[in-house]
């Protein structure tokens, strides 16, 4: 298996001494050398929609982004190549972000998913420049979000979600147009979250669309993942590492904030991998077990200290390796 | 509150995007991390730390709104927060107008500042900053259809502003479209009756401008500041034109609390004085490693050089 650094450690809209600076060029030149230094051949970028505040900074987490500091995504990876890192296995889009987006853009809700196909037909060209092998799709925003804008009509609600389910099959089939896969993935605020995930996955074509159960997220909202990992071993094409310890015990999957609770004494959702519940030694054994051999994105996601962050990642991979081994040969 | 000419306001931006309404448990931030997170991420704090060091209006980003939505549920919501924590007025809202040189795209920038306006409003604001145009990079130089594309967009902010009890100031980035060669003909083009303008000290230095020359020549128009200090005077073209050149590749810093530049704040106040200005001014310390020894330093040489001279 192939470990796989995601940019998702940074949480570029957050608070705090040096916070705005993670907009800055220089700021990600010097996580790139963080990542390889760590000894990270290949990373994963979770890219954001193309709004006019994101592309004009320094931050390589829009395409547009990329594309006005290095010139096209080949030009970035070029630039990764020279820092020691091979390549980009994956980037991902967001119903989420998308929705997170609307405010600045503008578009409307009956233009979504149109405005969502392009958005990740956006993300594959530039991942097939980056020579990456996998888009990574979080299919639809929260649901908190959409009662916002639909209320209590469950139709309506229903209908967006046939059409974002649609939107993701025209996906697949231009990822395999690019010779890129296609995944779908879990994130316990949205309408494919938990026991929702079975029902959504329904609606895709399993010849374009594969999915990756995100474990954390799964945890989160008392699915049991190693059931769901086990369950989904065999058509995996990219595993994807997260983890918490956070229970949605106050149901803030159904809030306009769910990944940043507003109240009670539990309110962090994300911790650094093997600083949560979740039993990495175990889903490490399923992988393998079911002779997955591919990528493994490793995402600490919004790690609370970034270079710190960055050397427990490759901390951890090294453990999990050893005590795999450790367990086989006993 | 004293009684001022002048009282200040502190835009948030410094501290980034702030996410959460109140955080509860130091420990959930601690341990484990050992580091300082638990202080930096909620309004609860970041509003307690403006009020703790003497200031009583805060200025927000319109990219915020949306997060203090979510957090807070509306807007007056946040104001009442905020008030029982020591700020009395939410002063201002940053926002820009990119695109505003194709009048094909002012529909959906006056939808996008509908949203913007009816936020301000609705937490007791008194002005829109609007910065004109997009980046240079990309859009500049501006013909002359372009630059009357973005008066009039400007315009027809400023009577959207203007029915809703706000006003409308242009806020000219060094790295705008609009830059040194038309600042002061742009200026003109606007709608005094709608449009007034917001002197950001160190990005109109930046961009090659007088300051004080400059105040002194359009004190009328100029009813709100941007406070800060650079040590970066008159930019080359080259520099200001760049794409995102509001970053600098290499990490150099373009902005300073006051003091920490070249600027001659004193011989602003001198001319705030002369011109009997009063009303709130805005500080703004974006760019910053360490807001919290910004916030303090600021209030310092508020307190011991500006104060002196007009207050």
């Amino acid at each position: 298996m192939k470990p796989v650094a995601s940019y998702g450690i940074v949480n570029a809209d957050t608070s705090g001494p040096g916070a705005f600076l993670r907009a800055a060029k220089w700021y990600w030149d010097e996580l790139t050398d963080m990542f390889a230094a760590a000894g990270f051949t290949s990373v994963m970028i979770p890219l954001v929609p193309n709004t006019e505040n994101v592309s004009r900074n320094g931050a390589p987490i829009c395409t547009a982004s990329i594309r006005t500091r290095f010139g096209s995504p080949a030009g970035y990876l070029d630039y990764l190549n020279d820092k020691g890192i091979e390549n980009v296995e994956a980037v991902s889009v967001s119903a989420q972000a998308m929705y997170n987006s609307l405010f600045e853009t503008g578009l409307t809700m009956d233009k979504y998913a149109d405005g969502f196909y392009q958005y990740a037909v956006d993300a594959a060209q530039a991942l097939k420049e980056l020579k990456g092998s996998t888009l990574v799709i979080s299919p639809t925003p929260g649901a908190g979000f959409l009662k916002q804008e639909f209320g209590d009509d469950e139709g309506k609600i229903l209908k967006f979600q046939d059409e974002m389910a649609a939107c993701v099959n025209r996906i697949g089939e231009k990822c395999r147009e690019l010779g890129i896969n296609a995944v779908v993935r879990n994130e316990f605020w949205t309408t494919m979250a938990g026991d929702l995930v079975d029902a959504f996955i329904e609606k895709l074509d399993k010849n374009l669309i594969s999915y990756t159960p995100d474990p954390a997220h799964l945890y989160i909202v008392n699915t049991d993942y190693k059931v769901y990992m086990k369950k989904y071993a065999n058509q995996l094409q990219v595993a994807y590492f997260t983890d918490s310890k956070f229970k949605d015990e106050a149901n803030v999957r159904a809030t306009i904030s769910p990944e940043f609770p507003q109240d009670g004494e539990n309110q962090r959702v994300y911790w650094d991998l093997g600083y949560g519940d979740i039993d990495f030694n175990g889903l490490y054994k399923t992988l393998k077990e079911a002779g997955f051999d591919g990528p493994v994105i490793l995402e600490s996601k919004y790690s609370l200290d970034i270079p710190k962050g960055i050397l427990r990642l490759r901390t951890f991979w090294n453990r999990l390796e050893k005590e795999y081994t450790k367990g086989r040969d006993k | 509150m004293e009684e001022r000419n002048i009282n200040y306001s502190y835009m948030t931006n410094l501290w980034g995007n702030i996410n959460y309404k109140k955080i509860n448990n130091f420990n959930e931030w601690y341990m484990g991390d050992f580091g300082n997170a638990y202080y930096y991420q909620d309004w609860d704090k970041i509003l307690r730390y403006f009020a703790g060091a003497g200031f009583k209006g805060i200025e927000i980003m319109v990219f915020s709104v949306p997060s203090i939505q979510n957090a807070f549920g509306s807007m007056k919501n946040f104001k009442d927060f905020a008030k029982e924590r020591g700020i009395e007025r939410i002063t201002g809202m940053f926002s820009h107008h990119v695109g505003s040189q194709d009048k094909r795209n002012h529909e959906a920038i006056y939808v996008y500042e509908r949203q913007a306006i009816d936020a301000l409003a609705e937490c007791g604001g008194i002005n829109l900053i609007v910065q004109p145009a997009g980046q240079y990079y990309g859009t500049g130089p501006l013909d002359e259809e372009g630059l009357k594309n973005v008066a009039e967009c400007m315009n027809t902010v400023g009577r959207m502003c203007a029915e809703k009890g706000l006003a409308v100031s242009i806020h000219n980035e060094f790295w705008c479209a609009v830059n040194k060669y038309d600042h002061e003909k742009f200026l003109e083009m606007t709608d005094p009756r709608y449009v007034y303008y917001c002197l950001d000290t160190a990005q109109v230095a930046i961009m090659g401008k007088d300051i004080l020359k400059f105040y002194d020549a359009y004190h009328d128009r100029v009813q709100y500041f941007h406070i800060k200090d650079t040590t970066y005077v008159n930019a080359p073209d080259k520099k200001r034109f760049g794409p995102g050149a509001e970053f600098d590749e290499k990490g150099g810093r373009w902005f300073w609390e006051p003091g920490g530049g070249v600027l001659d704040f004193e011989g602003l106040w001198e001319l705030m004085k002369k011109h009997n200005h009063k009303g709130w001014v805005g500080i703004e310390s974006d760019g910053t490693p360490e807001p919290l020894a910004t916030i303090l330093l600021t209030k310092n040489y508020i307190d011991t050089v500006l104060d002196p001279i007009y207050k």
